[in-house]
């Protein structure tokens, strides 16, 4: 039937021995050069759904821009000089210092960054620009992905380097998750949907509804009331616009304002959980549950050990991906759970008629005051 | 939507043509089993090689596929605003709209006129 036969399939034999040795041999010789093709091609499509992803997010970005902020001139070029935006950190061979000089780096960051989404979106109110910008930076970060995973996977291809290869390949199922999440929150900030890091600006909406708001240090509003007899400061950035404001900055004036007497400071936070953890999980801790790139925790543990003010943080698990995708269902419902953990260690800890601060750490977006 | 029928066209290509691959692999190994009592060595090995090969490709194409329409599903989320109104306990569970946030008054309470609040926006997963 091959045509190769001569005997009872003893021919056959011969030639899956003879193909078995040549495998042999061609993995032996040429095994790490097969390895590299067959990870180059797989890179090769995750670079393509990287790409897609990236488009997609700055086609959504554009059409939001010109739906709410009604621009006269297409927004696409000043857009494209946004999306290749960066930071220069602070040089770090003489730390010290370094917190204010990044803290200072962060704010002209930030207004400049919003000043150019509102001319983007000159009919855009506060919160919309908020949100706006919220989706800029989703944009900003997928560009930012794709062009080092591309960077990396040209110079492998280009150098043929083994090496190379093999270290984006084994980071990238990570990277890919965290684009695909990336994705889905540019779909939630074009749309004003809360995300999961918004769990605890939730909590304290909670507890601040019907009370009086005052706005105190860059966008973050404060509100007072009463449980259990101790007098609670509960405060969260303002919303309902994609915002985290400078709780560091808001708690130091608060403890400043009552010269140092405050009993306690609790933090609510999303966390990052491990692998087997429940989503919606809430846990206790001490220190200030503040992510960022530090500068917000450094004031808050810098005051709070001036004045020896013990703080606790309640943290809500949740993976890297539902912290930046629209808030699970599981996530919301923690906020009660947190909020009775809340009365609990202020009933533990505190006296009646003492001062405790309970801060809604996390993006705002879609979520009130 | 073109765009949209036309994945769904080749969705369903890819998993006729892996069922094809499939049977045909089936009636592969089948028909080796007859060529082995007929005494066909050769007929036997190729097809049954073939067979082999043939089954271990089109499961490995539907393992794929189905690994696909798990993550389309799990990207396919909506989101639910649920209003409630905290005199009543009143509650209403609906679609998002853009506009909504948490702790936004959307009206008077159907029950008691008190005021109807969003409590909770939140996203879910359609089940299997």
């Amino acid at each position: 039937m091959l045509g190769l036969t001569d005997g009872e399939g003893g021919s056959v034999g011969t030639l899956v021995s003879t193909l078995m040795y040549f495998s042999f041999i061609l993995f032996i010789l040429f095994g790490q050069k097969i390895q590299l093709w067959t990870m180059i091609w797989n890179m090769s499509g995750a670079l393509k759904k990287l790409e897609f992803m990236k488009n997609e997010a700055k086609i959504l970005t554009v059409k939001t821009i010109k739906e709410i902020g009604k621009p006269k001139d297409d927004p696409a070029p000043r857009l494209n000089t946004l999306l290749e935006h960066f930071l220069i950190t602070p040089v770090d061979m003489d730390p010290a210092g370094i917190v204010w000089k990044l803290d200072h780096l962060m704010d002209v960051r930030d207004t400049k960054f919003k000043d150019d989404v509102r001319k983007l979106a000159p009919e855009a109110d506060e919160a919309q620009v908020n949100n706006l910008e919220n989706l800029v930076e989703g944009s900003l970060a997928l560009n930012t992905i794709y062009r080092i995973v591309r960077h990396f996977y040209l110079l492998g291809r280009k150098t043929q380097s083994f090496y190379l290869i093999l270290q984006l390949q084994m980071i990238l199922p990570l990277v890919m998750q965290e684009a695909e999440a990336l994705a889905s929150a540019t779909k939630a900030f074009a749309q004003g949907q809360p995300i999961g890091d918004g769990i605890g600006p939730l909590v304290a909406s909670k507890l601040m509804r019907d009370k009086e708001k005052r706005k105190v240090e860059k966008d973050i509003v404060v509100s007072e009331l009463t449980l259990d007899g101790r007098q609670v400061i509960a405060l969260k950035a303002e919303g309902p616009g994609g915002n985290v404001g400078k709780p560091g900055d808001a708690i130091r004036q608060l403890i400043q304002e009552r010269e140092g007497k405050v009993a306690m400071v609790v933090m609510v936070d999303a966390a990052v959980k491990f692998e087997g953890e429940k989503t919606g999980e809430v846990s206790e801790g001490t220190g200030a549950a503040i992510g960022g790139v530090g500068t917000e925790r450094y004031k808050i543990e810098e005051e709070a050990s001036k004045h020896k003010i013990p703080v606790h943080a309640l943290i809500v698990k949740q993976s890297i991906q539902e912290a930046i995708m629209p808030m699970k269902r599981e996530i919301a419902e923690a906020a009660d759970n947190v909020i009775s953990k809340i009365k609990t260690l202020i009933q533990e800890r505190t006296r009646e008629a003492e001062t405790v601060i309970v801060a809604g750490i996390g993006n705002t977006i879609g979520i009130g005051q | 939507m073109t765009e949209q029928r036309r994945g769904s066209l080749y969705f369903y290509a890819a998993v006729f043509f892996s069922l094809g691959v499939l049977a045909y692999s089936a009636w592969l190994i089948i028909s080796s089993a007859a060529s082995y009592s007929e005494g066909q060595k050769e007929n036997f090995y190729y097809s049954l090689v073939l067979g082999l090969m043939g089954v271990a490709l089109s499961v490995s194409s539907l393992t794929s596929i189905r690994r696909r329409i798990q993550i389309i599903k799990a990207q396919s989320i909506r989101t639910l605003t649920v209003e409630f109104c905290e005199k009543c306990s009143f509650k209403r569970v609906r679609e998002f709209k853009v506009g909504d946030y948490v702790q936004k008054n959307v009206g008077k309470c159907p029950q008691c006129v008190g005021d109807l609040l969003i409590s909770m926006i939140y996203s879910e997963t359609p089940k299997d």
